[in-house]
């Protein structure tokens, strides 16, 4: 059994009231979820039934669900649609798709500079990439992983086996980002006894520099331990290149490559090609 | 009454320099900026950024050159100028480019120690994380695993000026290992006397 959280929706409509002929409804698939006017309940929009008619005044109305008694056994929608009255028949539908995730996802951006953001790195779009098609993915700043792969990064995976019922873990990096990978997964692996069943799926680095410190410029060429799957990507230009990784599933210099030829350490985590190759590897073997 | 604030654990007799060095940071000159040496820094960090792997000595060299002359071959001095130049990087390609002439400038521990030294006195946030994450680490963490301080002993046994100041890094780093090390090689660390009424 799983616990959805309490959530606001916000439902916004084009045209109200409902034109004549058309009827805008709630629809739920399991009785678990429920509906409210308010975030204190006095008056329930969806709680019996599988369905209840929505009026609009304006064309938006803020409503409250919550996952009721003790939890969801499996996955669930809450459907907004607006309906022919006549037919019965759904117009148009939108959707709110409730499941349990089973992994986790840990991103990790390369060095960022004094007042630079660790969301110009291009592991934040494959971070985007993943949130939107459904991960449960936790981007960091590099420096959250310490050289012995502890810190806040850790934490949350051992929070989510723990207390979340993840088994699955993925990671991800560029620059010491991907020298950090190398340091979680080395941590996580070394503590099973401590945190649980979980398995390595997807590991990934995009030129991958050992993260020893700040000024460590060797070039990360271990790959992770337990993991299933290593993908490596990497350059070999300039002081900062990665290598190619012994026993990785991928190895790729993007320089021989029509689409990376140009490439170099500060500009490969922004290449659309390897932003999509990353996002996708890991969603091929990993399930959200 | 004069009484000696001492501030030890009964096994660590280190006195230590008055709030850790704060009093006397105010003597410590302010590092600056000298334009040529950070000038070609900055040339020499980008064209080893896009060097050729084959080509990056050849590539980087005139500018190693350049920098050893400007510094009068100080290599200390250069380290600091280093220093600053990774404390004001502004973009990712300074921070790991700046990262990379400094790896291959091949600065030894002891003249990683002795510019931290002075700069671990200076203020800015940005300068404390590269002495601290960008030298000190490399010298005592290489390989980013249990710290080993024994590269600071030799300074830690004349007591060269911002010694207070280096075990508080070491502190930070480690309490339990600093307090070990110390003990073991009973460094002693004198300071001015503070008298407590």
């Amino acid at each position: 059994m799983w616990k959805a959280q309490p959530f606001e929706l916000v439902l916004e409509v084009g045209i109200a009231p409902a034109p004549s002929g058309l009827e805008y409804v709630l629809r739920r698939s399991i009785n678990e979820i429920c509906v409210w006017d308010s975030q204190t309940k006095e008056t329930a929009i969806l709680n019996t039934g599988t369905e209840a008619t929505v009026a609009f005044t304006s064309t938006t109305r803020t409503a409250w669900g919550e996952c009721q008694t003790g939890g969801l056994s499996g996955a669930a929608d809450l459907d907004f649609v607006a309906r022919a009255t006549a037919t019965t028949t759904d117009v148009c539908t939108d959707k709110i798709h409730f499941y349990q995730f089973t992994s986790i996802i840990i991103g990790l951006s390369g060095e960022v500079s004094a007042g630079g953001s660790p969301y110009a790195n291009g592991m934040y779009n494959v971070a985007t990439a993943l949130y939107q098609a459904g991960y449960d993915v936790h981007y960091y700043d590099e420096d959250v992983v310490g050289a012995d792969g502890s810190g806040d990064a850790y934490d949350e995976v051992v929070s989510a086996i723990g207390a979340r019922g993840v088994e699955t873990v993925a990671i991800y990096g560029h620059s010491h980002g991907g020298g950090s990978t190398y340091d979680l997964a080395e941590h996580l692996d070394g503590n099973r006894t401590s945190i649980g069943t979980f398995s390595i799926s997807f590991t990934g680095y995009v030129d991958a520099i050992e993260n020893d410190g700040y000024a460590d410029t060797d070039s990360e060429s271990r790959r992770p331990p337990s993991t299933s799957h290593h993908m490596n990507y990497y350059q070999p230009i300039g002081w900062l290149h990665g290598v190619p990784v012994a026993g990785a599933n991928t190895n790729l210099d993007v320089t021989t490559t029509t689409w990376g030829a140009g490439l170099d350490h500060t500009s490969i985590d922004n290449n659309n090609t390897v932003i999509t190759h990353v996002s996708t590897q890991l969603r091929n073997k990993t399930n959200p | 009454m004069n009484t000696r604030l001492i501030l030890s654990s009964l096994y660590l007799s280190v006195w230590l320099f008055s709030a850790f060095g704060a009093s006397n940071r105010t003597e410590t000159p302010q590092l600056s900026k000298r334009p040529k040496v950070q000038e070609t820094i900055s040339k020499a960090v980008r064209a080893g950024h896009t060097a050729k792997r084959d080509k990056l000595q050849e590539t980087v060299q005139p500018y190693v050159d350049d920098l050893n002359s400007l510094t009068d071959g100080d290599r200390v001095a250069l380290l600091k100028q280093m220093a600053l130049y990774l404390a004001e990087a502004d973009s990712e390609a300074e921070v790991m480019g700046g990262s990379g002439l400094l790896g291959h400038l091949k600065f030894s521990n002891e003249e990683k120690i002795q510019a931290a030294l002075d700069l671990l006195a200076e203020q800015s946030p940005a300068m404390q994380e590269v002495v601290r994450d960008g030298i000190l680490c490399m010298v005592d963490r290489p390989q980013g695993r249990e710290p080993d301080f024994s590269p600071y002993l030799p300074v830690l046994r004349k007591q060269k000026e911002g010694s207070g100041l280096l075990i508080q890094y070491m502190y930070e780093v480690s309490p339990e290992k600093a307090k070990t090390f110390l003990q073991r090689n009973g460094i002693t660390v004198k300071t001015p006397k503070q008298e407590m009424k």
